[in-house]
């Protein structure tokens, strides 16, 4: 049961990508957000998830602006001193670079290996997406600013 | 949370931690399984050097190519995260300077043409 919906792939289609950037618009003219532009695009991305995405719901789940919650982040390094056996080094890097990528995906602290995989390859596959989209709609919104007209149809669509 | 080991190798095949049951709690994966993994996450990358096997001891192995595997997972996403606000950034200017006629021009102009 692997309908293109449910895959990563689903982010890799243009109109995936053009609705997004006309949702994204539409939002950030609102002169009444309290999110940060970073924010409203990471939301807006959540939600174009479907909630079918734990980092997507991660996201979601926070409320507050992100402003107000950067002090709660702690960094903890824990240093281990271990026996000289190469297997056990490169345990531990597995495991360093393991928690780093989870630390990196919104959520997925917790996760096991093989969740997080899962969840890391739709949250890439959505950043992509995410940078395709705002660089269209940056190159629009430009292209407003200077009164010229754009060179490219259907740029909020285009992907390369 | 934080020294909780999240994989740790088995020999035995007993099927892993799976983790589709949404537990939280450290999983056994098999190398096999491992390496499924692995070249999933390889495939999302741009560019990875893939190191063949040539010693016999694909355990210590696959943990070092799964290793590079992440990191560059983990720098790509960082690289991914840096774009989304330099592009936050660049938006939040030219929100700034154009008015809201303009914008609304700019749109219906670049979808009708």
């Amino acid at each position: 049961m692997s309908t293109l919906e449910s895959t990563p792939d689903r982010w890799k289609t243009v109109s995936q990508q053009q609705i997004y950037s006309m949702k994204l618009i539409q939002v950030l003219r609102r002169t009444d957000r309290h999110f940060t532009v970073r924010e409203t695009a990471d939301r807006l991305l959540a939600v174009s998830s479907g909630g079918r995405t734990r980092w997507s719901r991660a996201i979601l789940s926070n409320r507050l602006s992100l402003n107000m919650m950067n002090n709660r982040r702690r960094r903890r390094h824990k240093k281990v001193r271990v026996s000289g056996e190469i297997r056990m080094k490169k345990k531990e890097a597995f495991d360093r670079k393991t928690r780093v990528l989870g630390e990196l995906v919104p959520g997925c602290r917790k996760l096991s290996f093989s969740r997080l995989i899962d969840e890391a390859e739709d949250y890439i596959a959505a950043l992509e997406m995410q940078v395709r989209a705002m660089s269209a709609v940056a190159g629009v919104l430009a292209g407003a600013g200077a009164g010229s007209l754009p060179a490219d149809s259907d740029k909020l669509g285009c992907n390369n | 949370m934080s020294g909780r080991r999240v994989s740790r190798q088995s020999s035995s095949s007993g099927g892993g931690g799976g983790g589709s049951s949404g537990s939280s709690s450290s999983s056994r994966i098999t190398d096999d399984e491992m390496i499924n993994l692995i070249s999933k996450l390889q495939q999302l990358l741009p560019e990875i050097p893939t190191s063949n096997t040539r010693t016999n001891r694909r355990t210590n192995h696959a943990k070092a190519s799964a290793s590079k595997v992440l990191q560059e997972t983990c720098n790509y996403i960082k690289n991914l995260h840096r774009e989304v606000d330099d592009l936050s950034d660049r938006l939040s200017q030219l929100l700034s300077t154009i008015d809201a006629d303009s914008t609304e021009a700019a749109i219906i102009r670049s979808l009708i043409e």
